[in-house]
């Protein structure tokens, strides 16, 4: 029944599109052939994970229609993204309780959005994410209000339920949301100087099964004293545990095109993400502070390289996780590519990790060649390397329509001699019925 | 080689090999169109060959002008190498319409009939990089900063999610950017809206709903920076070590325990036959080295990983008022959580049930 409904309010919402000046689809179906690990279904002693196949099935689409001319909002906008699926084979894993139908589906986001009173009210209704304060991206089925006040003030709030998989296709409500609960709420008031400064204080709270799971009030301040030079802030406060579950500062220094430097601090309090009504919530204050900067090098056009390190203070000891990536276009912005370097040494594992990529474009035709190595520090089950290789090879049929054939390989802790196959045929095409200009 | 060897080499390996290859080309170029030399014809008026453009109110390449317009003055039978050069000049089908809101017919009285006003570099054989006046251009005169805060970019710019602009000041998307562009969402998202709507947040960011990671349906996006690339399973432990607040901002519990079940490292139900048992020896051993008490203190993300059930979960087992398992408060608890607090919060009460 649910996914009735689903499917009519979907329908009606695309029907509604007919009277946008601006739609875009993207339809990807994709056909997947990849070996999976698991134990024997059986609870017999075996202890030896088995290879299975999946073969999964799948359509994910999404559809945007912005500028749908009405009589009531300006710049009103739909937006969809859902996908369904069948497995051919084994079930594949999915989060959530195991599968037991071969069928399945679910909605990411679904939402109407519109303006009022000449841009000074927006409002978003529906499957969304909250991006503003501190509400962790939430992932709500509910309502999302912004007001622009007079002096560059302003006000959100939002109210819902935390998305669970209510709309799949067993229709349950089971959750992998980090913000369980029966509903969740929030907002943030923000003030703006033009070109100076961004801050704002925001709320955000959930209740679950009677229980309040978050109660956090946070502030966030963007400065940018000279056009090249931004600070940013953040702090996360739990007022139930009256503590700092977050904090974060930032300077980022964009000298010109070709370099920039970005130096950060964060303080985290780990176990504040947690629900406050987690049975875990009681067992841990531990604490981890990082501190680290980024570089970004363009020496010229074609050519870029960035380097990332951080020092992670932990309360089990000091790690450290540093990147370095380079990636190049000789010849031309069709011709790729790329390495990657990363050594990230904690106190209980760590690994060395080197990339290679790399794509080409030749007329209508695209291919890419992805090779992946890791190095662990410690075991893991009983293994020190992982190595995978990817390659695909696409071709525009025109229209919008483009066909993709995946090819992946390699050797890993888990799955020795793995093998991934995937055959996808994407549909991307924007509408436009009307421009203003 | 040591790592930093390796590192030096790819840095400079990079940086001489991206930097000789000088302009970049466009393999679609194989006709080689002509560019107009604008600076051979500097004796004429622009708008002896634009003509009209003091009227338009629009910007589109059709706007160019023709061939024909070359033979006003250059006869194709006393100058042929003109007239070649004229029939490999780019025409305005070659090019795609700036998603602009712009009259010249508005701006032109406003700087005097001056083009130069605004068209500083014009097309010429030698010249490399873009001609077309750059944004600062406009903020020069027009003093947009409050739509730029109000991330506000109609409507100059038509409809920047069908056309976006790769930024190249403000919201560079370089570096760290991967890891760092929340802290710039918190509290700009308007700006980001600018470009993205949320059925592209999604793609990352609906870890309840979506079918598969991204770099399993975007195989092919070689260049983005997903963070889950690859062989993830095997050093999700490892980075969930690293920084465990970064996985349970997208992924709550369930998320952990679907897997950790199926792979029967959770059972769900402590005891059952066939689980495994992914602990150390010592785990249940105070003073141990491995001791589980130790592991939680540092981690007690990890643990929710599988023992995340509330009153089933295996911690209540021992760490109950009167259990084997003693108190497992940290320092400092009891002074945010007063005793009061237990008669009035069930979750306390699954362990203490007398209600002390």
């Amino acid at each position: 029944m649910r996914t009735r409904s689903a499917a009519v309010v979907a329908a009606l919402a695309l029907a509604s599109t007919a009277r946008a000046d601006t739609v875009e689809v993207n339809s990807t179906t994709m056909l997947m052939w990849q070996q999976d690990f698991r134990l024997p279904a059986s609870t017999a002693t075996s202890q030896q994970t088995q290879p299975y196949t999946v073969a999964p099935l799948m359509e994910l689409l999404s559809v945007s229609a912005r500028d749908i001319q009405n009589p009531i909002f300006e710049h009103f906008e739909l937006e969809m993204s859902t996908w369904g699926g069948v497995d051919l084979s084994d079930h594949r894993w999915q989060p959530g309780p195991t599968l037991t139908s071969d069928f399945y589906g679910d909605l990411d986001t679904a939402y109407a959005k519109g303006d009022l009173f000449s841009q000074h009210l927006s409002l978003r209704i529906g499957r969304q994410n909250v991006i503003e304060g501190n509400s962790r991206m939430l992932h709500l089925d509910g309502l999302e209000a912004v007001v622009q006040l007079p002096q560059n003030f302003g006000v959100s709030g939002y109210f819902g339920k935390p998305v669970a998989s209510r709309f799949d296709a067993t229709g349950t409500d089971r959750t992998t949301n980090p913000t369980e609960g029966d509903y969740a709420g929030g907002g943030r008031l923000f003030y703006s100087v033009p070109g100076l400064l961004q801050a704002g204080a925001s709320f955000a709270w959930a209740v679950d099964h009677g229980e309040l799971s978050r109660q956090d009030v946070g502030a966030d301040l963007m400065i940018t004293p000279y056009r090249s030079l931004t600070f940013n802030g953040f702090l996360d406060y739990s007022l139930y545990e009256a503590g700092i579950a977050e904090g974060t500062v930032t300077a980022t220094w964009q000298m010109d095109r070709k370099l920039s430097f970005a130096a950060d601090y964060s303080h985290l309090e780990p176990d504040l993400f947690l629900p406050r009504d987690s049975i875990l919530a009681v067992f841990s204050n531990a604490k981890q502070d990082n501190v680290g900067g980024t570089v970004h090098f363009a020496p010229c056009r074609g050519a870029s390289l960035d380097g990332i390190y951080h020092v992670l203070l932990e309360a089990g000891g000091t790690g450290h996780d540093a990147r370095l990536r380079g990636t190049l276009h000789p010849y031309s912005e069709y011709t790729t590519v790329g390495t990657e370097l990363r050594y990230l040494h904690n106190y209980d594992n760590g690994y060395s990790e080197a990339r290679v990529f790399g794509s080409q474009k030749l007329g209508r035709a695209n291919f890419t060649l992805d090779l992946q190595g890791f190095y662990f520090e410690d075991v893991v089950n009983d293994h020190r390397t992982s190595l995978l290789a990817t390659a695909t090879a696409g071709y525009d049929l025109g229209g919008g329509f483009s066909a993709q054939l995946t090819g992946g390989g390699g050797y890993s802790p888990f799955i020795t001699d793995q093998a991934q196959l995937m055959a996808k045929l994407v549909y991307n095409e924007t509408y436009h019925f009307r421009e203003t200009r | 080689m040591n790592a930093r060897k390796l590192a030096l080499l790819a840095a400079s390996a990079l940086a001489l090999a991206g930097c000789n290859v000088g302009a970049l080309k466009n393999p679609e170029d194989g006709q080689a169109k002509v560019t107009f030399p604008h600076s051979r014809h500097a004796d004429a008026s622009c708008t002896d060959c634009h003509e009209g453009m003091a009227k338009q109110d629009k910007l589109t390449w059709s706007q160019l002008p023709t061939a024909a317009k070359c033979n006003d003055c250059h006869d194709p039978a006393k100058e042929p190498a003109v007239a070649t050069a004229v029939s490999g000049l780019r025409k305005p089908a070659d090019f795609v319409d700036p998603k602009i809101t712009f009259s010249h017919a508005n701006h032109l009285p406003k700087v005097n009939g001056k083009c130069d006003a605004c068209h500083k570099v014009l097309s010429n054989p030698a010249q490399k990089g873009s001609t077309v006046p750059p944004m600062a251009t406009c903020t020069a005169c027009h003093y947009h900063s409050e739509e730029f805060a109000a991330a506000r970019c109609q409507p100059c710019h038509v409809d920047l999610k069908s056309y976006p602009l790769k930024p190249l000041s403000a919201f560079a998307h370089v570096g760290n950017f991967i890891q760092d562009h929340a802290q710039y969402a918190r509290n700009s998202a308007a700006a980001c809206a600018q470009c993205h709507d949320q059925t592209y947040c999604v793609q990352c960011h609906a870890a309840e709903t979506r079918p598969a990671k991204p770099s399993l349906i975007f195989p092919e996006k070689v260049e983005a920076d997903f963070i889950h690339r690859g062989d993830y399973i095997s050093r999700h432990q490892i980075e969930a070590s690293a920084d465990p607040a970064s996985c349970r901002r997208c992924h709550g519990s369930g998320f952990c325990q679907s897997c950790h079940q199926d792979q029967r490292l959770s059972s769900g139900s402590v005891g059952a036959s066939g689980t495994r048992n992914p602990h150390p020896p010592g785990w249940a051993t105070p003073g141990s080295g491995q001791f589980h008490g130790t592991a939680a203190r540092n981690n007690v993300v990890a643990c929710a990983g599988c023992h995340d059930q509330g009153a089933a979960s295996i911690c209540v087992t021992c760490h109950r008022v009167g259990g084997s398992g003693g108190n497992p408060h940290p320092p400092g608890f009891t002074s945010q959580h007063p005793s009061s607090d237990i008669a009035r919060t069930p979750m306390c009460r699954v362990c203490h049930t007398n209600g002390v």
